[in-house]
């Protein structure tokens, strides 16, 4: 299988949507980057790279650059949705989305039930979160609890370029809106991605390990955490099931009891805050439906309670480590 | 005693594309004897975990790599002596061995692609290739329904000491084009006969893993001269019976849980199938065409859950040397199907096995197979 | 293109149904029938009226929270709308929209929207639908005097305006953003506005439905040959408050009977085409008498109207899997 990076794996999926189904339409600031500038037109494709190409291949008419204005134009796509398009919408950081919630959790994420079911609202947000690239509060944040909590709005975030191919073109295919999240810090990683077309169902979990003492769940970018820090513990004979979620919302919540049934101890990493987060609605759910299998309290990894801060120093004491899953988990098994 | 009584216990190298493995777990303390052939410890791939038998006999001195750690194949996992050899005669040579360890070049480092591509009739054949300059007449390895070349991760390295060893996914399988025409055993046969054409190779020896199998006995009768020896692994077409429920839901399971159930079905130890298994059967499963293609081969050759073709006086009618090889287990196709053969038709059960033996008992159809070619060269 | 008198009696006929259904509405609301609350539009009906009368089955209409006279003259269903209403599973959105979300995508009305300035980007979305689709289909965004003041709907006239996009903005200017009269918090001009982003805008009377027709078939012909958006300002008058309930201390005394006395655009309609001999007063009382009656029928059907179940509580949320 040829070896992608997440970056292409996400324009992979864009570009063949767009070829297969000409109501796929793609917009945001600078998606081509130059529309209409003396220079060149695709100048940029996304503030990183992740559109590149896609403005030359389909023509201003699918491929817009919109102005600053995320209010207006996320409204505009829950319009254009239930009028008979299917537009992406990058909004480049998910931080942005304070400027732009009520297109997506009052107009989008409602139309289907407010309107009796007879509403169809087939909008993608494409948006990066995630801490690491030193650029502080307000472009920093991992804020998927905020959309997991609306019904109506489903929410995913894809791990490596495997899932972010499949994850994204179900996504576009999906009749109601999606929140899609990509890891800023992951762009480059790279992975086994199929030239074809393939699509993963929402509400199925990805079981990356299997072990006997303890599950531990992780999303997006924590993924990569929660499997290094199971393969150190295997050294001390400490063996961990690894579930990636892959959509929060829909949840995979038949796999994450049946798996913690069987080890009977759980630790949830996110890279969220920990109040009213994924890590925190994870733990109840275990808590409310798997009491009696747990043999000890649940553990969960997250950042703290504070905005992302700007200095280096403090930005890296700030992110979830590999030692602090391992030590969340050796505190279960204590 | 002499040195030449310690003997190193290494990483093996299963499957063509296997860079490293975990030592999951020792069957064997150290200090304690072991046979040739016992179980001595388990292994885990991204592909599969298996039992690593032990090819001496002596004493286990040392476990030398840790546990679940990834481990690059070729390096040192434990000694074997035999009795009454000094502990510092094997420190030494331990040192010694690591003084001159190598570690193995990593794909795409040197070295061809084990993995390459062949265009046949328009679709894309994609296959495995083993030690390709050999002169010895070569062997192809033709997995089953819903397989690929990975199901030969066992066997095409070990059959390949002597000659080429290929395996190749089937049309509408693993990488191949999921273009499989009317879906007719004839058309993959058609194909499977153009792709001995365009790597020209001309006498091969056949052997086919169920559907694989059927393939391989129709191929056959096409060959004629060409074909050297032909081995059938619980071949399709030499009985009616095949477990519909399997192939139902072979077909329609897309859930985690439903498609571990079902590939559980094809072995017997069912802790064999884990959570990476399942997931690279998804992986082909989603891949556009791919569902379609099973379908449309299935209701072909396995109508209502019933085979559709008679093989056996194609089979009964070859000249080449014949082998069919069972899994006791097999609860796909039951090994009853082997009753009646004629005496000129080499049978083998082997126990403990399901429908995947070239899997289950690697070490025994390895074997088997050799045997089965080197009597003809 | 001149209107007819049979469109001239279909104006009549929609200006009626609206009038009569918020009458009823008022009522059984007061009375305890009506859950919720409810924005009432009860002397606005020329605008409902005159703008619908200006578009066609192609176009699309995002709509306000004041949107009953809009569904009515889209040409919803009567029975389903206050069905709705009422809250009922017969409803046009089975009961889960209500007065403030109600629907019809097969009508082009993509809602009444709880939302404040949330129209205009719908309506640009739905622009760009038109575009795509190149049917030189029509979006129209109603919003408010209040609305008007939303960063959304500046961010609208932005979008709709660089691309060129077949959007008609209408301000429907009933004097007050809920309790605070627009005298107050509009700055400018709503055309000035227009002008603003380049757009043309006109401003007209809202109590006469030929001055809002004309406007708006204007408007739609410009905008259908690719001219890029135009804006309406229609100024307006409720005889109701923000909601039913609202004591309206914060209006002028007497404004009210003033309204309804001198500014019904009904009445002010009738003189109109009386008075040029185009129809007669028995025809249009007839008319009032007609609507009137299927108003009240619906009115009791919505009584005894079926009621959501728990059945209904969890279905439209997520697709099955």
């Amino acid at each position: 299988m040829p070896k992608k990076s997440y970056r292409n794996a996400i324009n992979e999926a864009m570009a063949g949507e767009m070829r297969r189904d000409s109501s796929v339409i793609l917009m945001g600031e600078d998606v081509s980057g130059g529309t209409g500038a003396p220079g060149e037109d695709d100048a940029w494709g996304g503030v990183l790279g992740v559109t590149k190409g896609l403005y030359s291949e389909f023509g201003a008419s699918r491929v817009l650059d919109t102005p600053i204005s995320e209010g207006g134009f996320v409204g505009a796509a829950a319009g254009a949705a239930i009028t008979g398009l299917r537009p992406i919408v990058e909004v480049m950081f998910v931080d942005f989305l304070g400027v732009c919630l009520d297109g997506i959790y009052n107009q989008a994420g409602k139309f289907r039930y407010m309107f009796g079911g007879k509403a169809e609202t087939p909008l993608v947000v494409r948006t990066m979160y995630g801490a690491g690239l030193r650029a502080a509060s307000q472009h920093s944040q991992t804020l998927y609890s905020i959309f997991a909590h609306v019904p109506g709005v489903k929410v995913v975030v894809p791990s490596n370029p495997y899932d972010a191919k499949g994850l994204l073109i179900q996504a576009i295919r999906d009749n109601d809106p999606v929140v899609f999240f990509e890891h800023k810090m992951m762009y480059d990683d790279e992975g086994d991605v199929p030239d074809e077309s393939y699509t993963i169902p929402f509400g199925e979990a990805n079981v990356l390990r299997d072990g006997e003492d303890v599950t531990i769940v992780a999303i997006g970018k924590m993924v990569h955490l929660a499997n290094k820090a199971a393969e150190n513990l295997a050294k001390d004979g400490i063996s961990c099931t690894v579930i990636d979620l892959r959509t929060l919302s829909p949840l995979d919540e038949e796999t994450i009891l049946e798996e913690v049934e069987t080890t009977g101890r759980l630790v949830v990493v996110d890279e969220s805050h920990p109040r009213c987060s994924v890590a925190a609605d994870v733990s109840s759910i275990v808590a409310e439906k798997a009491f009696k299998s747990l043999k000890a309290g649940i553990g969960k990894v997250t950042a703290p309670h504070c905005p992302v801060p700007f200095s280096p120093e403090l930005e890296d004491l700030y992110i979830p480590k590999i030692a602090d899953v391992e030590a969340a988990v050796r505190r279960t098994m204590a | 005693m002499s040195a030449q009584n310690i003997y190193p216990i290494v990483m093996p190298k299963w499957g063509l594309s296997m860079t490293e493995g975990k030592v999951v777990k020792w069957a064997v303390a150290e200090g304690e004897k072991v046979e040739k052939n016992q179980e001595l410890l388990e292994i885990e791939t991204t592909k599969i975990t298996n039992v690593y038998e032990s090819t001496k006999s002596g004493v286990l001195r040392r476990q030398f790599a840790p546990l679940n750690e990834d481990i690059p194949i070729g390096s040192l996992l434990g000694v074997i002596s035999d009795a009454g050899i000094d502990d510092s005669a094997i420190d030494a040579f331990i040192e010694d061995f690591l003084a001159n360890y190598v570690p193995p070049a990593i794909d795409g480092e040197g070295g061809p692609s084990p993995i390459a591509v062949v265009e046949v009739d328009g679709r894309k054949i994609s296959y495995m290739r083993a030690n390709e300059d050999a002169d010895a007449v070569p062997v192809l390895l033709i997995h089953g329904f819903g397989g690929d070349a990975n199901n030969w991760v066992l066997n095409q390295e070990q059959l390949a000491r002597a000659r080429a060893v290929y395996a190749l996914d089937l049309i509408g399988h693993g990488a191949s084009s999921k273009d499989v025409g009317d879906g007719t055993i004839n058309t993959i046969v058609d194909s499977v006969a153009g792709f001995l054409d365009a790597l020209e190779i001309d006498q091969v020896h056949l052997v086919g893993h169920s559907l694989g199998a059927a393939c391989a006995i129709l191929l056959a009768e096409r060959l004629a001269q060409r074909a050297a020896s032909l081995t059938g692994i619980a071949p399709v077409g030499l009985s009616e019976e095949v477990n519909a429920d399997f192939l139902a839901q072979y077909l329609t399971a897309e859930r985690r849980r439903p498609v571990k159930a079902v590939l559980q079905m094809l072995v017997n130890n069912p802790d064999l199938v884990n959570s990476e298994m399942v997931e690279d059967f998804q992986k082909y499963k989603r891949l556009e065409g791919s569902t379609e293609a099973m379908s449309r081969i299935a209701s072909s050759v396995m109508p209502d859950g019933k085979q559709q073709h008679d093989l056996r006086p194609v089979l009964f009618g070859l000249l080449c040397p014949r082998l069919i090889i069972w899994g006791a287990q097999d609860r796909i196709i039951d090994p009853s199907a082997t009753d009646g053969m004629p005496e000129t038709i080499h049978v083998e059960i082997v126990e403990g096995a399901g429908h995947l033996p070239q899997l289950e008992a690697a070490d025994v159809v390895n074997a088997l197979i050799e045997r089965h070619i080197e009597q003809i060269g | 293109m001149q209107l007819n008198r049979d469109d001239l009696l279909k104006a009549y006929r929609t200006m009626a149904t609206a009038r009569h259904f918020e009458e009823s509405v008022f009522e059984n609301f007061s009375e305890g029938r009506i859950p919720g609350f409810v924005h009432l539009s009860a002397g606005q009906e020329a605008t409902a009226a005159g703008v619908m009368m200006a578009l066609d089955e192609r176009d699309w209409v995002a709509t306000t929270h004041r949107g009953h006279g809009h569904c009515i003259a889209r040409g919803m269903d009567l029975q389903e709308t206050m069905d709705e209403i009422y809250g009922a599973s017969s409803g046009i959105c089975g009961g889960k929209g209500g007065s403030m979300h109600i629907a019809d995508l097969d009508k082009g009305m993509l809602g009444a929207n709880g939302i404040i300035g949330a129209t205009g980007p719908l309506a640009v979305g739905a622009g760009l639908s038109a575009k795509a689709k190149g049917d030189n289909g029509v979006a129209v965004a109603f919003f408010g005097d209040g609305g008007s003041n939303q960063g959304l709907t500046f961010e609208a006239f932005n979008l709709a305006n660089i691309w060129k996009l077949p959007v008609i903005f209408i301000c429907e200017d009933n004097g007050y953003a809920e309790a605070t009269p627009s005298s107050y918090s509009v700055a400018g001009t709503q055309v000035d506005r227009a002008y603003g982003f380049g757009m043309p805008g006109v401003e007209v009377d809202g109590f006469d439905f030929f001055a809002v027709h004309e406007a708006t078939r204007d408007a739609v012909e410009r905008v259908r040959r690719g001219d890029g958006p135009s804006l309406i300002h229609i100024k307006t008058a409720r005889y109701y408050g923000h909601f039913v309930g609202d004591a309206q201390t914060y209006r002028a005394e007497g404004e009210i009977d003033m309204l309804r006395a001198d500014k019904d655009c009904l009445k002010i309609f009738r003189e109109k085409v009386v008075g040029a001999g185009l129809l007669s007063r028995e025809q249009l009382d007839e008319i009032f008498e007609e609507e009137k009656e299927r108003v009240e029928k619906a009115t009791l059907a919505a009584h005894a109207a079926p009621r959501a179940t728990k059945d209904d509580l969890m279905t439209d949320v997520y697709g099955v899997y």
